[in-house]
């Protein structure tokens, strides 16, 4: 829980640092020179041309909650950040946050006063059975108790586990959208030394981190989720121990993973983005073999179509992160709210029934972490992909 | 319904089963058999399915190198020939320098990638004006020769006319 705490926390950071950067030689906004209007020329100039029908069709399937943090299309939205007139709206976000607050704790408000209701019942009848029933009746109501608040847990568990493959896949959408587009414009740029080293490591993340997550991950912690169920209902059968086994399996398979993946990504990154830059500025000032000329209208002329081709590069990478961000929100904040709830139910409960029902809310809520660091491992990956991507190719200008 | 939902489903029925039986059967002899019966029971059908998951084994390593963005060729030949107009402008602006004002250039390539080969390079010259002190040199001649020293090209592929 703490690691993803921490994980959490810095991707705040790096988020806020990534919408709070554009001073000074800002990589996103068009300088204004005199040349500033023909730069934003060219840039919208080359924004009609490129092909971000993936990304529209995407786009299209945001609820209207999410579309109404950009205020307009996706294209409008892009020539925004391009001019130079692109203003987050923090406000709007941070309403449209706490909006999905708000609606994850109605949803799981009813599971939690079902719980206790449960909870107070089983111990009420087990405080009035007294003389009138034998053991094996007091066995019964607590199995039925136990059974009641099981399912219960289970549909909503099911559903945060329903809702996070949906994200994951979601995310393996937005990736398949967006990098076609942004290896486009590294290509225009010349940035061949990053594609080649990116273009595999797409791969690697679309598909083989997210068959990770939804053929292993997932299917582990529903098997761990079980276990603990069914270990609470019968005494006869004690799967705590696999409980505890399979949420570490899943939790060393997930970090190594990620771990790994982030590392190669890293270094690799940084090495393409400085091949690239050395290429792209002697692309700039050779033409690959045939202008020795540096300076003058030739320079000036390629700096435009390259600062235009940046921009653009820019400002679909922080769209894409804007996009990302509106998706993951809702499962997280949902995720987050069960794995609280089910704490909070097992301390509310413990007063009345302090046995059973407490310890399958609080091992059910352990289980549930797994998907926090899931979702916030995922969305880390793709965000520091963004990010490296965002900044190849930014020093050439 | 799938194969997982279905094990779960199994396991479940197994408990509850086990559970049902040794609330019957409590405190007579035979409730410590039935325990480990269920136990035994539940333990076999939550192995059962693992050694047929191990043998499929999971497919994600084909569809990984599968995996292809397909880049926007048509941007790509639009930036081109950008770049070639651009390309272009600079040859028109060093025969400008040489004395020769007035040219218009055309550049075609062909592109591999990120690089840029010259195919051929037409200098249209019918509205050009020769510098004054350049009016006894030939303006074709002058305008091949420098154009073949700026982009370093062969002779062949310049074709001026006008």
């Amino acid at each position: 829980m703490m690691k993803t705490k921490i994980a959490f926390i810095l991707i705040l950071f790096l988020s806020f640092a990534l919408l709070f950067s554009g001073t000074g030689e800002s990589f996103v906004y068009a300088e204004e020179t005199d040349g500033g209007q023909t730069q934003q020329t060219s840039a919208e100039e080359l924004i009609e041309e490129i092909d971000l029908s993936g990304l529209e069709e995407y786009f299209a399937t945001l609820n209207d909650n999410q579309k109404s943090l950009f205020g307009t299309s996706l294209y409008d939205y892009l020539k925004k950040i391009v001019n130079g007139d692109f203003e987050f709206g923090y406000s709007s976000f941070f309403t449209y946050m706490l909006s999905t607050l708000g609606v994850s704790l109605a949803e799981i408000l009813p599971m939690l006063i079902s719980i206790i209701a449960v909870s107070v019942l089983i111990s009420f009848i087990g405080g009035m059975k007294g003389s009138f029933a034998s053991q094996s009746v007091d066995g019964i109501v607590n199995f039925a108790g136990i059974a009641l608040v099981s399912a219960i847990v289970l549909l909503q568990v099911f559903s945060a586990i329903r809702d996070t493959s949906a994200l994951v896949m979601t995310l393996k959408t937005q990736m398949e959208a967006v990098f076609p587009v942004l290896f486009t414009l590294m290509t225009a740029l010349g940035a061949s030394g990053s594609i080649a080293i990116y273009q595999p490591a797409v791969a690697v993340l679309a598909f083989s981190v997210t068959e990770l997550v939804s053929a292993i991950a997932l299917p582990m912690l529903i098997i761990t989720i079980v276990f603990s169920v069914v270990g609470n209902l019968s005494s006869a059968t004690k799967l705590g121990g696999m409980a505890k086994f399979f949420v570490s399996a899943a939790k060393w398979i997930l970090y190594t993973s990620f771990f790994l993946f982030l590392a190669f990504l890293s270094v690799q990154g940084i090495t393409a983005a400085v091949y690239d830059n050395i290429s792209v500025r002697t692309a700039k000032f050779a033409l690959s073999k045939y202008v020795p000329v540096i300076g003058g209208y030739l320079s000036e002329g390629f700096n435009v179509i390259l600062a235009g081709t940046v921009l653009i590069k820019n400002a679909v990478g922080l769209t894409a992160v804007i996009i990302m961000f509106v998706s993951v929100v809702p499962v997280l904040f949902k995720v987050i709210a069960v794995s609280l709830s089910l704490k909070l139910a097992g301390a509310l409960t413990e007063p009345f029934e302090g046995g059973k029902v407490c310890g399958l809310l609080g091992s059910v809520s352990s289980s549930v972490n797994l998907l926090v660091a899931v979702i916030l491992g995922m969305v880390f990956l793709y965000f520091v992909f963004l990010i490296l991507i965002i900044a190849s190719g930014n020093l050439v200008l | 319904m799938s194969a997982v939902t279905k094990w779960i489903l199994g396991i479940f029925a197994a408990v509850i089963i086990g559970v049902v039986v040794d609330l019957l059967f409590s405190g007579s002899r035979m409730s410590k058999m039935i325990r480990c019966a269920t136990a035994t029971v539940t333990l076999v059908i939550i192995v059962m399915p693992l050694p047929s998951m191990i043998k499929s084994g999971f497919g994600a390593g084909e569809t990984v190198f599968e995996y292809n963005p397909q880049t926007d060729d048509y941007f790509l030949s639009f930036v081109t020939d950008k770049k070639l107009k651009v390309l272009a402008g600079g040859v028109e602006e060093m025969l400008e320098k040489e004395g020769i004002s007035g040219a218009s250039v055309t550049i075609d390539a062909e592109t591999d990638g990120d690089e840029i080969n010259i195919v051929q390079v037409f200098i249209n010259l019918s509205n050009s004006v020769i510098d004054e002190n350049l009016q006894h040199i030939n303006k074709n001649e002058l305008a091949t020769d420098k154009t073949v020293e700026y982009l370093g090209v062969d002779e062949s592929r310049i074709v001026v006319y006008g």
